[in-house]
């Protein structure tokens, strides 16, 4: 029955209609493409320190909402889980925002900045581990290579004339050497010294309080068994999570908690609807300018499915003809969005298959209702 | 011999309540193998109802109407569907698939049949529209044809997959003379060798001698043909007389000397 490709036909004689339809389907798959990116990036992006804390279990304030902004708890409640059977070893880290000026512009911008005990070497970010020395120095500090450009070329200058006098929460301190991880929607700039550093930076800060505990498991033992072994030992102030539910934690809060999930997964509905009504449109009064021949096929034995199968084709052809140029568009900008924000942005083949079904999905809705008007096309009405 | 069409105290209606409106008023009658039939009337007077009925395009209400042996009152979409792949249809404007050449009009009727093949529908479908003799037309597109090529191609498609009735609604209507004789004339020849029984809707009276029989309808009812030309004739006579009388008070009117004082 479809050995005359009647459907590409049909859409290939009305090439300017065509070239519309390919345009919108391309726009909603650029549009869809983009947001999700974006929402990824932002998943990626926010868990970056989470990934690299080396921990199987995280002690953190039942006050923290999300990482960027932490409430600090005494460091005596990590030293307490020492006695818990099956914790191997604990690290504690400070973190905070630091006023951080550019030694250019010296225009002021906040940092995130950790701080951790060298002897714990708890992150696993490969250049800090070489420089942990570096930062146990008095004032000395390492910088992300990745933060925003706002912040200076502060790699490129430590590269050039060793350690660099910086201004950081107006205190003079020394970046020593620097290190690769990124920004995110949080944070603009990353920078690591060491606890007693960290310290010296937040002198109203209260001593002796850490803002997130990590916990090494004794090998063999399961992070949930000691997560609740811990629970049992601390008291509800502070709430234990293993590291899968701490990131788990964090993304949620960003997704749901944040307006800025909340606009990624409208930008994305918005995208399909724009497609499929593009589409809608097109098939629609394609299917009009069709009527007397399709009441025609009907009139000739052809039956009603097979008059529907060729809008289904005619939308499947627009949905996989138009994802193309939309997919190849996407990826273009990816490396532009992505250079101009410093976020993870990566066209993985698992996302692209997913819009492409979601694409030839929507297509398919759209000739469905487009289709409640083949209805009308009586073959009894023809003569 | 096997009867195509046969129809009973066949009567169709319009609207329904006080708008009901009935169109075909208790026909009986048949239409034989192989016969060419031409259906006549004056616009409204049900002949398109009559065509649309016997062509399975809709099911019939009110008495009996059997085509090619399926019993077609109260009939659903799925039988009728199925009573359509054996008639050919030639519409008035061709309704060809605009998107399609003339020889991949010609396969869609062909592709209807079940086990055929391309290659076996491109054949046939090339030696049918040599024989309406668009030999050097088969790859264009309708588009570029003129009206009397289209309507070939309609006939081509029609008769391509060997139906065993053709229908045919107006089929000159768009046509000039020469034209519309061609392709009344293409019909005919194709059908005899066919043996197809042909049923042609039509007020064209430049055509009727294609036919082997000819019905009227009027006013939803079936008349002799010989009654129904006398009494037109005498309507038509009566007219002639009139205006030729007038004629000839005017011309005297014209002769007269003008005497203006």
């Amino acid at each position: 029955m479809f050995r005359v490709p009647l459907a590409w036909l049909q859409l290939k004689k009305e090439k300017l209609r065509f070239a519309v339809a390919l345009a919108g389907v391309s726009f909603a798959v650029v549009l869809i493409l983009m947001q999700l990116g974006f929402r990824e990036a932002m998943f990626v992006s926010a868990v970056r320190w989470l990934d690299r804390m080396r921990c199987d279990v995280v002690l953190i304030s039942h006050d923290t909402i999300f990482i960027v902004a932490p409430a600090p708890f005494a460091q005596a409640r990590l030293f307490q889980v020492l006695g818990v059977p099956g914790v191997a070893s604990v690290a504690p880290i400070r973190a905070a925002l630091a006023a951080f000026e550019n030694p250019e512009t010296h225009v002021v911008r906040r940092a995130y900045l950790v701080g951790i005990r060298p002897s714990d070497d708890p992150l696993s970010i490969p250049d800090v581990s070489r420089q942990l020395s570096a930062i146990a120095t008095q004032d000395r500090v390492l910088f992300d290579e990745k933060s925003r450009p706002e912040f200076g070329p502060i790699g490129a200058l430590v590269r050039e004339g060793g350690p660099l006098a910086v201004e950081l929460n107006g205190r003079s301190v020394r970046v020593a050497g620097t290190f690769s991880l990124g920004s995110s929607f949080g944070i603009d700039g990353n920078s690591v010294t060491s606890d007693v550093n960290f310290e010296r930076l937040f002198p109203k800060r209260t001593r002796g309080t850490i803002d997130f505990g990590l916990v090494r498991a004794v090998s063999g033992e399961s992070p949930e068994t000691l997560r609740d072994r811990i629970r049992k030992a601390v008291p509800n102030d502070v709430d234990v999570l293993t590291k899968p539910e701490w990131i788990a934690r964090e993304q949620r809060y960003w997704a749901s908690t944040t307006p800025i999930g909340y606009v990624f997964a409208f930008g994305t509905v918005v995208g399909l609807f724009v497609g499929a009504i593009i589409v809608y449109q097109i098939l629609f009064a394609d299917v009009s300018d069709h009527l007397p021949e399709y009441a025609t096929l009907k009139a000739m034995g052809y039956t009603d499915l097979f008059v529907a199968s060729i809008v289904v084709q005619q939308a499947v052809i627009l949905g996989v003809c138009g994802f193309l140029p939309g997919a190849l568009v996407s990826y273009w900008l990816y490396g532009v969005a992505g250079a101009a924000t410093r976020l993870p942005l990566e066209l993985t083949p698992e996302r692209v298959l997913a819009v492409l079904a979601v694409t030839v999905g929507m297509c398919t809705i759209s000739a469905l209702f487009a289709l409640r008007k083949i209805r009308s096309a009586d073959p009894a009405e023809i003569f | 011999m096997d009867v195509p069409i046969a129809f009973a105290g066949l009567s169709h209606y319009y609207g329904s309540g006080a708008n009901r409106r009935r169109v075909l008023d208790t026909l009986d009658g048949e239409i034989r193998g192989g016969e060419i039939v031409i259906v006549s009337g004056p616009s409204g007077s049900g002949k398109t109802t009559f065509l649309t009925l016997a062509g399975a395009l809709r099911s019939a209400q009110e008495g009996s109407l059997r085509v090619l042996g399926t019993e077609l009152r109260g009939a659903g979409a799925r039988a009728l569907s199925t009573v359509r792949r054996r008639i050919g249809y030639i519409f008035q404007s061709h309704n060809l698939l605009g998107a399609l050449s003339a020889v991949q009009n010609v396969e869609m009727s062909l592709f209807l049949q079940p086990d055929m093949t391309s290659g076996v529908a491109r054949r046939r479908a090339e030696a049918m529209l040599d024989s309406v003799g668009l030999r050097d037309r088969m790859h264009q597109l309708p588009e570029t044809m003129s009206g009397g090529q289209r309507q070939r191609v309609a006939i081509a498609r029609a008769l391509a997959g060997e139906p065993r009735i053709v229908l045919a609604d107006e089929p000159t209507a768009s046509l000039d003379k020469k034209s519309g004789r061609d392709v009344v004339d293409l019909m005919r020849d194709l059908a005899k060798r066919q043996g197809v029984t042909v049923l042609i809707v039509t007020h064209d009276n430049r055509i009727l001698d294609v036919a082997d029989r000819i019905v009227h309808l009027e006013d939803g009812k079936l008349s002799s043909f010989a009654d129904s030309v006398i009494e037109d004739q005498r309507h038509l006579m009566g007219l002639l007389a009139e205006s030729q009388r007038k004629g000839e008070l005017i011309e005297r009117v014209t002769d007269m000397p003008l005497k203006v004082s």
